[in-house]
């Protein structure tokens, strides 16, 4: 394999991802939380730390905004540890994301993730400690749960 | 803006410092779409091996648009014009590709090794796998046959192919004007065991340039000892300049006569002749030229 050429000017479109969490802010308000500036900052810098350890790139929009989507609403979620919680959930999207190796979407996963989070009363071990075959074995289960239904 | 990023054509190319910049511009946007095409939407992000192998193939694609082109224009156009060009160019690429597998097919020597086989009936897969769209400058099937003037590795994907087969088919022409039977047996004398991954055109060819430095018919193939002596005369230590003359003359008299007209083909047995001219002078006739020109007893 030759070494990667990518240029650091990738690396910098993976930073612009505040505006897209301002944005975020006016849904998740109505469940309390919301990101200061500076919290919004390190979220950001979070997510480039945590794509750059699971040796990913991230094109245009971030799937930090559909983490936040996915999560605001969830009871076990509190304002106090948001932005921490926030950043975990985001270290283990990418590095689920890389275990998938492209078999699994990123709405799928995050249904998971919330699945789990939400299974485990808002524990994030359970969630960090997914494995790919785990997502996957859920899946089959959902597809016979569907064909029974049927 | 870091000029790794523009295809290897315009990093040479005099592109005025604006359009270059705005070049690269183009190309970190076409990448970004080309990436949410690949993934289909399901996934904001891919490896950084993937993102790379994306741009590697948009990159390519730009290159040989500009290379099949020109590239006079190349400042002129937007990076999504040369590259959708350059994927139409890759196609065609392989449509001509496919074309001389065929013919490859259709014309194989009177004689073949392991390796030989294994790669004719590998290359179909390249054209079942070939993505010309997202990966144009990769090579999917393994191609394992040498041949006896191996294809330069700046040619890639479908390009790489066609001159590959190309070269294959010139080879395979030229073994296909000796008989099955002296073929084995100068395999047998030369290298031993034709079920090796050993190219099967340079012997023949070698033997057939050996049989008319030395004056003799060039369709017997082998060589006696007195042959030996004079073509150790004739290149192995006479004048570089006399060397080359008298390799080049003995690739003309092989052409004349085994019938090669085609150009190509000539050109071909006449780089042969030429890539002897080291072996040659390298060894006394004693040494070294029975496994070159092999003797029949």
């Amino acid at each position: 394999m030759e070494e990667t050429r990518l240029p650091e000017v990738l690396r910098r479109m993976e930073e612009s991802l505040s505006g897209e969490l301002r944005a975020c802010n006016a849904l998740s308000a109505r469940f309390g939380l919301t990101l200061s500036e500076e919290a919004m900052q390190a979220v950001a810098r979070r997510r480039v730390a945590a794509l750059r350890e699971a040796g990913r790139i991230e094109f245009g929009k971030s799937a930090v905004p559909k983490l936040i989507e996915a999560f605001c609403d969830s009871p076990y979620l509190l304002q106090e540890e948001y932005e921490e919680t926030l950043g975990e959930l985001t270290d283990a999207f990418y590095a689920l994301k890389n275990d998938s190796m492209g078999e699994v979407s990123d709405d799928e996963l995050i249904e998971k993730m919330r699945a789990c989070y939400d299974a485990y009363e808002g524990g994030l071990d359970a969630v960090t400690g997914l494995t790919l075959s785990a997502i996957l074995r859920g899946r089959r289960l959902d597809d016979v749960e569907e064909d029974g239904d049927e | 803006m870091n000029d790794a990023l523009l295809p290897a054509r315009l990093q040479r190319n005099e592109l005025a410092r604006g359009r270059r910049e705005a070049f690269a511009g183009e190309l970190l946007t076409l990448l970004a779409e080309r990436t949410e095409r690949y993934t289909m939407g399901d996934s904001t992000s891919v490896r950084d091996e993937t993102a790379e192998r994306l741009l590697r193939g948009i990159s390519y694609c730009i290159d040989l648009h500009l290379r099949t082109d020109g590239g006079e224009n190349a400042g002129a156009q937007s990076v999504r014009v040369l590259y959708e060009a350059g994927v139409k160019d890759a196609k065609r690429q392989a449509r001509h590709a496919k074309l001389l597998l065929k013919q490859a097919e259709a014309n194989r020597p009177p004689v073949e090794n392991v390796g030989f086989a294994d790669t004719l009936s590998s290359l179909p897969a390249f054209f079942k796998r070939y993505d010309a769209v997202f990966f144009a400058h990769e090579i999917p099937c393994d191609i394992d046959y040498p041949l006896c003037h191996a294809v330069s590795e700046e040619l890639l994907g479908a390009e790489y192919v066609a001159e590959y087969l190309r070269r294959w088919n010139m080879e395979c022409a030229f073994l296909r004007r000796f008989g099955a039977p002296l073929l084995s047996l100068l395999y047998e004398r030369s290298i031993g065991d034709a079920g090796l991954l050993v190219n099967l055109y340079a012997p023949v060819a070698e033997a057939a340039l050996g049989r008319a430095l030395s004056g003799k018919a060039v369709l017997n193939l082998f060589a006696g000892k007195e042959d030996h002596r004079r073509i150790y005369e004739r290149v192995g230590c006479a004048p570089e300049v006399a060397a080359r003359a008298a390799l080049c003359a003995a690739a003309e008299r092989v052409c004349k006569e085994l019938g090669i007209t085609g150009g190509a083909e000539q050109a071909y047995l006449q780089n042969t002749a030429l890539a002897l001219l080291p072996r040659l002078r390298a060894c006394a006739p004693e040494a070294g030229y029975e496994a070159v020109f092999p003797l029949r007893g």
